[in-house]
């Protein structure tokens, strides 16, 4: 189980319901809520590296793309500009109703995004994340698929 | 000429001396000559209203006339031959003078002779040719350039309008040249007047440069109009000396082009306006859909105890799951109507088929529904592979919703070789239509024709765009109770793209 991990969505209801996906597949011990990208950037902004622990910063954010006041892109350019240098190893999982494949590319070549999941979230995407070489560590689970990331990707 | 056929000489000399001096001297150079003579301008002058003479030797004292005078009333008539004045010592200076009035040169009687007289005649003759040729030449231009619909303006270095046909003046509405000229203040619309001077100097600079913009002068009228100009630098041209301008007007064609560009703002304003609309409907739409999927997702079916909250949940997942598909299809549609970019390879339709009577194999089975395929005479087509695969899949599930409760479903795929591609025909024994009432609507977003639960009136709205989009077409023909029969056109064009 991952200790902590962000939520970035401007929809209350599909908050709940990740929250309710997270605690069923025991995914997480603690998943924050954050409406946009500038509340996570400023909660970033707050910390101190000092302060640093796996109870305070996210090894993964489930990332919207369509959000008002900053939007996933600009959330993932924040994220490198300032963020990941000060906190290395946050991993992104970009979940968007936008079924653009010219987009799903765009976040392809992002190298903090780990993959790409239609919304909405289900509990089989969430366990068969648990595969994932990013994070299987975490999670006590045989390998048994020996996936690559890539065609991880593709099985979701 | 003369020299070859007969020298007509009239001779207008009152002192009979003279005149046959002068004859004499005729005789000798042009022997053949025929010599007319006159004593008075008057007679002469009725003469040459009944018949042509090839020179005039003209006396200036005569009984009825004298000097300029003779020259004036002669030169009055039409078509003139050539006319050389005869003078005494005394007279020497209106001889020159009367060089002036257009005779072709004088003679002094004291200095006559054979030579002076032959050479006078000849030269005489010869220039006044040429110089009717050059008049008619320059009036044959002259009448081009006034007769053109083009305006024609000569402009000095600095842009003033020294002279202009009459085509420019009436483009400009002014038959002065004086409140027109680049350099006028208020001539040119403030908006070009820059332009138009730094294309004037660039043009002053460089000998026979040619230059060309359209710009607007504003007309005493009070009304700006479009000019298309050529600035033609021949200052260095002796000829010319000017900047030749030629210009047309071309309000109407401006006008025209302002509207037109107007017109395609507009619509492509509200073409992207739509297009935003029609994605921000879908994205809102989209974000509340996946809600109550995943909504229905989570709900544990087990723990709901209630049979009345269960069917009622059960019939609202399946209506999410409807709404799912008809905004997927939605968008497919859009991303359709949008995407230039489908990739297109030869595809067999055989596999296609195969692949898509496979996923619908269940309903086959289900509807006991017999499905035959030819693809021999055509067996493959260049088109886009997951188009032509949603073609096959929409057109088979619509034959198989559409089958007859009374007979089984007989599905008859082909393939042909046709002229400008191929064409692939679905051919059903179902339940049919009523051609006259579906016509072509059945082509349409959302035109269902049946009562059936799953119908949403979307698949045919998405193979006609799918053919559409790589320049292909569709047609249909039914009957009632008979069945309904599909051909479909792929182009050539995408065939060998």
């Amino acid at each position: 189980m991952l200790n902590l991990i962000f939520s970035i969505d401007d929809d209350k209801v599909t908050q709940m319901l990740n929250q309710m996906i997270f605690n069923r597949t025991a995914f997480a011990k603690k998943c924050l809520a954050f409406m946009n990208g500038a509340e996570a950037i400023n909660y970033f902004q707050q910390l101190n590296e000092r302060d640093a622990s796996l109870d305070n910063v996210p090894a993964l954010i489930f990332l919207d793309l369509n959000m008002p006041v900053m939007g996933g892109w600009q959330f993932l350019n924040k994220m490198e500009e300032e963020v990941i240098q000060r906190f290395p190893g946050i991993k992104i999982v970009i979940s968007s109703s936008c079924l653009n494949p010219i987009e799903k590319k765009q976040a392809d070549g992002n190298s903090n995004v780990i993959a790409f999941l239609n919304k909405p979230l289900t509990l089989d995407m969430i366990n068969t994340l648990k595969h994932h070489p990013e994070l299987k560590m975490n999670f006590g689970v045989c390998d048994k698929y020996n996936l690559t990331q890539r065609k991880f990707a593709d099985s979701i | 000429m003369p020299n070859s056929t007969k020298l007509h000489v009239l001779i207008i000399e009152d002192n009979e001396g003279d005149f046959l001096l002068v004859t004499n001297y005729l005789s000798k150079v042009f022997p053949f000559a025929n010599i007319i003579h006159c004593t008075y301008l008057a007679a002469a002058i009725a003469l040459l209203k009944q018949q042509t003479v090839d020179i005039i030797l003209l006396d200036l004292s005569l009984p009825d006339s004298n000097g300029e005078q003779s020259i004036k009333q002669l030169k009055a008539l039409n078509g003139l031959p050539p006319v050389i004045i005869l003078t005494g010592l005394a007279d020497k200076q209106t001889g020159i003078n009367s060089l002036r009035l257009g005779v072709q040169d004088y003679l002094i009687k004291d200095d006559i002779n054979g030579a002076v007289l032959q050479k006078s005649i000849l030269y005489s003759i010869e220039r006044e040719r040429i110089q009717v040729q050059m008049a008619q030449s320059e009036k044959r231009f002259r009448s081009l350039i006034e007769n053109s619909t083009d305006g024609l303006a000569l402009l000095n270095s600095v842009g003033d309008i020294i002279e202009m046909s009459s085509a420019a003046c009436k483009i400009l509405g002014c038959n002065s040249t004086e409140f027109l000229g680049l350099n006028r203040p208020g001539f040119l619309h403030p908006n070009d007047a820059r332009k138009v001077s730094k294309l004037f100097s660039a043009v002053v600079k460089e000998p026979n440069k040619v230059l060309t913009l359209n710009f607007s002068v504003l007309t005493p009228g009070g009304d700006y109009i479009w000019l298309e100009t050529y600035f033609h630098n021949l200052l260095d041209d002796t000829a010319v000396n000017a900047v030749v301008l030629n210009f047309r007007d071309i309000t109407r064609r401006k006008n025209n082009e302002a509207e037109k560009k107007q017109l395609i703002d507009e619509l492509t304003k509200s073409n992207a306006d739509l297009k935003q609309y029609t994605y921000i409907t879908s994205h809102n739409l989209r974000a509340p859909l996946t809600n109550l999927i995943s909504i229905i997702n989570l709900i544990e079916w087990q723990k709901i105890k209630d049979d009345d909250t269960r069917i009622l949940l059960e019939a609202f997942k399946v209506s999410t799951s409807l709404l799912n598909e008809t905004l997927n299809d939605l968008m497919e549609a859009i991303v359709i109507k949008e995407s230039g970019n489908s990739k297109q390879t030869e595809l067999s339709f055989c596999d296609i088929n195969d692949k898509v009577t496979r996923s619908l194999h269940s309903m086959i089975v289900q509807g006991q529904a017999t499905i035959k395929s030819n693809f021999l005479s055509a067996p493959t087509v260049h088109f886009d592979a997951g188009y032509l695969e949603s073609i096959f899949i929409n057109l088979l599930s619509n034959a198989l919703k559409y089958a007859s409760p009374e007979r089984d479903l007989q599905l008859d795929i082909k393939s042909y070789r046709v002229k400008d591609g191929v064409e692939l025909i679905f051919s059903d024994n179902g339940i049919g239509m009523n051609m006259a009432i579906v016509k072509e609507r059945i082509f349409g977003l959302h035109q269902r024709f049946h009562t059936n639960a799953d119908s949403k009136g979307i698949g045919l709205y998405l193979v006609q765009s799918q053919l559409n989009a790589l320049g292909g077409g569709i047609k249909v023909t039914s009957n009632i109770n008979v069945g309904t029969t599909f051909t479909l056109n792929f182009k050539k064009q995408s065939a060998y793209a």
